[in-house]
């Protein structure tokens, strides 16, 4: 397949999803009617719904799909290991510190975004830490390292804070919160996230020809011209500002990463670079596709996209592994 | 497209500040379309509200384990606590409680409509005062008023609870938990004539209690709550050898009228009044 | 003019330095080849040569940007890597995207061509055998189209049709004007293709100069301790280790 083909196609996918999301929800209203009252203002509640809860779960779930998707699709590239996915480097299992805090502490309730602020707050600690850790020089086995060194830390944190947890309460809503959703987040959540979100897309963007040259190892790519030392950190900081906002306002959200450049790295003809944007696209879809599904599955229960996802990818990254293991 | 909906949402921004401004007057009218998503204002409402003044109360209040009014939660319509579904309803007010999704309480306000959130209930005297609350918010101060003389009478015509000695007793949930001494369950306790093991441990706020703990205390009643259908390991530790084999035994008696801060509670402190005298003094 | 010149250059691993005071200079139109026992050094003087580990003394081309380095020298590690299933018209085409040209640029045609890679253009590149995949290589270093390259043991996996084809490439691009430094074990291959031969020992420099007067028997027992077969053919000198001498 063309890569022209395989972009429109993917474009055309987001599109119709992106549509589809749009008109799913509870009001008891049809498509087209939902679609006219988000364009024109009816001067009734369903514009109002349209508009603030409709569209940004929608773009939400859009701009997290590419966050993911185009992580995952530049760790693997980095790492050059299908298997590598954007939470290797900590960064959303610090996030999630930083919102268990905050719901511990209350600090949650104060304002609006404090929630998702603590949790940009917490993936910015994190990557600092990693950094440090990793040292200088570009080397991915100390990324890696570092990464799971950061993971576990953040993780025993979490489950302290829920061990200590003097109140069920609170207790409760963190595990609700860590499970992802997109349930209600509104046009705060999106301004708030969109600026860390493109600035990481950008950086990650950034890295295609790096991760190109990566193709045949480190060794020949610093020879071609490629500071790796300062590839890892471009890629790192777009890893965590993409990933870091995407969690900060969703909670966690995993197998994206994982799952799409793996899918599509065949369509692409293994190509890292472009594989970047269409990672992207992919991902995108995919988020979609399970928020929608969240809503449509069980709309009885409050079924959380993390868990939905997990439910999905893991069977999928299963059945992978067991082609995989036919070729070789 | 982006650019009107980033009007859209700056117009909206400017009522809702304008509506948060006036929060105070426009309460000042009695709100005429109430929803309730929180298990515990569901049920204060439904026993306070005026007729058609709520709207809808969140399925929680349908659950019999955690719900004291079944029944009357059937009558009215149930909403899933998701913005959306709440908004449609075109209330006048949302009551919520402090634990409720924050991102669901921020999207009602941003919709202009106001939130009333009530902390959960820790004490006896919290009992009262969100009876009071509830009443001011729904203008229906006069029903608040008698629900708490009622309350206070219930109360009292269980007597004095006989002085000291008094028997120890222990609440003792999934995982090892117990709720601290400053908790509506050890008010409860303590109103019945009961010492609760939580203040004699030190505990204020709730937390876990080891097992040993707990046996080696020997508590003259070890509260239970009822569990759950289906197996969970954290409330395996509750038919412990070690706990059913207690001198003092245990008694399934913590229910739903534990749950929320409701006049009901006076019938949980009667029952653990009967259970008191059922042990009579402390050995 | 020189592509390539090291001044003084020495890497140290922990207190004993694997490479000491290393001086040379290539120029235009060299073929040389790199010889020495194992451990002598020989990558650790190309790596550092390039910039790619930390050493002392003076090397031309470490002392370049990073980003210009691409232009001047082309890099062809020993161990191959491929990590992604690429076509091996993309693969090749890496070289021209180190110099910043587009993936239809000449340079990508002409290393293909060079190395009889034709049929396999639209093929998987790590689905290919070991020999192939090294043609591969060879062509993306060729494509980068630079007056200098460095080649790690390159002809070491290919049969010996492959081997001669491929030091008949890198002794043609010496006659083009480029440069090329090539580190091998095959004494014959070198004696037969290069220009000249340096050859390494314990970290420095124990000879270098043309064939005929670096394989002498003498250094030949006291750097390798092997003693040589010779023969002259209409193809070139023949020189074979046969036996070892010494303990």
């Amino acid at each position: 397949m063309s890569f022209a083909r395989l972009m429109a196609g993917l474009c055309g996918l987001v599109a119709g999803l992106f549509t589809l999301s749009l008109v799913t929800g509870v009001a008891p209203v049809g498509a087209g009617e939902s679609l006219a009252a988000l364009v024109q203002d009816d001067g009734g509640p369903l514009t109002m719904v349209m508009r603030e809860i409709r569209l940004p779960r929608a773009l939400l779930a859009v701009m997290i799909g590419i966050s993911l998707g185009l992580s995952g699709a530049a760790m693997q590239g980095f790492l050059r290991n299908p298997l590598a996915e954007p939470g290797l480097i900590g960064v959303s299992s610090s996030a999630a510190l930083g919102a268990v805090l905050a719901l511990q502490t209350g600090f949650a309730a104060a304002f609006a975004l404090a929630l998702p602020l603590s949790a940009l707050i917490g993936a910015t600690a994190g990557v600092g830490l990693i950094l440090f850790l990793a040292g200088p020089g570009g080397g991915a086995f100390t990324l890696i390292l570092a990464g799971i060194a950061l993971s576990a830390l953040t993780a025993a944190l979490t489950s302290l804070v829920l061990n200590l947890s003097p109140n069920p309460f609170a207790a409760n809503e963190i595990v609700f919160w860590m499970m992802g959703s997109l349930a209600d987040r509104s046009f705060d959540h999106v301004w708030m996230a969109l600026p860390v979100m493109v600035l990481g897309w950008i950086a990650l963007a950034r890295c295609g020809r790096a991760l190109e040259a990566l193709t045949l190892g480190e060794d020949a790519a610093a020879s071609m011209g490629f500071d790796l030392a300062r590839l890892r950190l471009v890629l790192v900081g777009g890893v965590a500002g993409s990933v870091g906002a995407a969690t900060a306002v969703a909670g966690a959200i995993g197998f994206v990463g994982l799952v799409v450049p793996h899918v599509l790295r065949p369509l692409v003809g293994g190509s890292p670079s472009r594989l970047l944007p269409a990672s992207a696209l992919g991902g995108a879809a995919l988020v979609l596709a399970a928020d929608i599904a969240v809503r449509l599955v069980l709309p009885g229960r409050d079924l959380k996209l993390g868990v939905l996802m997990a439910l999905v990818g893991a069977p999928v990254f299963l059945h992978l592994i067991w082609r995989m293991r036919g070729q070789t | 497209m982006p650019c009107r909906a980033l009007l859209v949402s700056f117009r909206l921004l400017c009522a809702g500040l304008v509506t948060g401004l006036s929060l105070g007057q426009a309460i000042a009218q009695a709100p005429e379309r109430v929803v309730s998503i929180n298990l515990c204002t569901d049920q204060l409402a439904m026993l306070l509200a005026a007729p058609g003044q709520l709207v809808s109360v969140s399925n929680l209040a349908q659950d019999p384990r955690s719900s004291v009014m079944v029944e009357e939660a059937r009558a009215y319509p149930s909403n899933q606590a998701l913005a959306e579904e709440v908004f449609l309803l075109k209330p006048d007010l949302v009551l919520a409680g402090t634990f409720t999704a924050r991102a669901t309480v921020s999207m009602l306000e941003r919709l202009g409509i106001p939130v009333v959130s009530f902390p959960p209930t820790s004490s006896l005297a919290d009992v009262r005062q969100g009876m009071l609350d509830m009443g001011a918010v729904l203008h229906r101060e006069t029903a608040a008023a008698a629900m708490v003389a009622r309350f206070d009478a219930d109360l009292a015509r269980l007597g004095q609870a006989p002085a000291a000695p008094r028997p120890t007793a222990a609440t003792y949930a999934a995982n090892g938990y117990t709720p601290g001494a400053n908790s509506l369950s050890a008010d409860i306790i303590e109103a019945a004539g009961f010492e609760h093991l939580a203040r004699a441990l030190g505990l204020t706020q709730g937390g876990f209690v080891p097992l040993e703990a707990l046996i080696l205390a020997a508590p003259d009643l070890v509260v239970l709550g009822d569990t759950y259908p289906g197996n969970s390991r954290a409330e395996e530790i509750l038919s412990h050898p070690a706990l059913t084999a207690l001198p003092g035994g245990r008694q399934i008696l913590e229910d739903r009228d534990w749950v929320c801060g409701l006049p009901v509670v006076v019938n949980a402190v009667a029952r653990m009044r009967l259970a008191r005298d059922a042990i009579g003094g402390a050995p | 003019m020189t592509v390539l010149s090291l001044e003084n250059l020495t890497v140290r691993r922990g207190p004993c330095a694997v490479l000491s005071q290393v001086s040379l200079s290539v120029a235009a139109g060299e073929c040389i080849g790199l010889i020495g026992p194992n451990g002598a050094g020989k990558t650790t003087l190309m790596r550092a040569a390039l910039g790619l580990m930390p050493s002392e003394g003076r090397s031309s081309l470490a002392d370049l940007p990073v980003h210009a380095r691409a232009g001047q020298a082309a890099w062809l590690p020993q161990s191959p890597e491929i990590a992604w299933p690429v076509t091996v018209e993309h693969l090749v085409a890496l070289g021209a995207m180190a110099r910043g040209r587009p993936a239809g640029h000449p340079s990508v045609q002409h290393a293909i061509d060079r190395m009889a890679l034709g049929p396999f253009r639209s093929r998987a590149a790590n689905g290919l055998s070991g020999g192939e995949q090294a043609r591969v290589l060879i062509a993306r270093a060729l494509a980068q189209d630079t007056p200098l390259l460095l080649a790690d043991e390159p002809v070491a996996g290919l049969d010996p049709a492959q081997q001669i084809r491929t030091m008949r490439v890198f002794r043609a691009l010496a006659a083009e004007g480029r440069s090329v430094v090539v580190s091998l074990h095959d004494l014959g291959l070198a004696a037969r293709h290069c220009t000249r031969i340096i050859m390494l020992h314990q970290g420095g420099v124990a000879a270098d100069g043309p064939p005929a007067q670096v394989l002498t028997d003498a250094r030949m027992a006291e750097v390798f301790g092997v003693s040589l077969f010779r023969a002259d053919t209409a193809d070139g000198p023949v020189v074979q280790p046969m036996a070892t001498v010494g303990p």
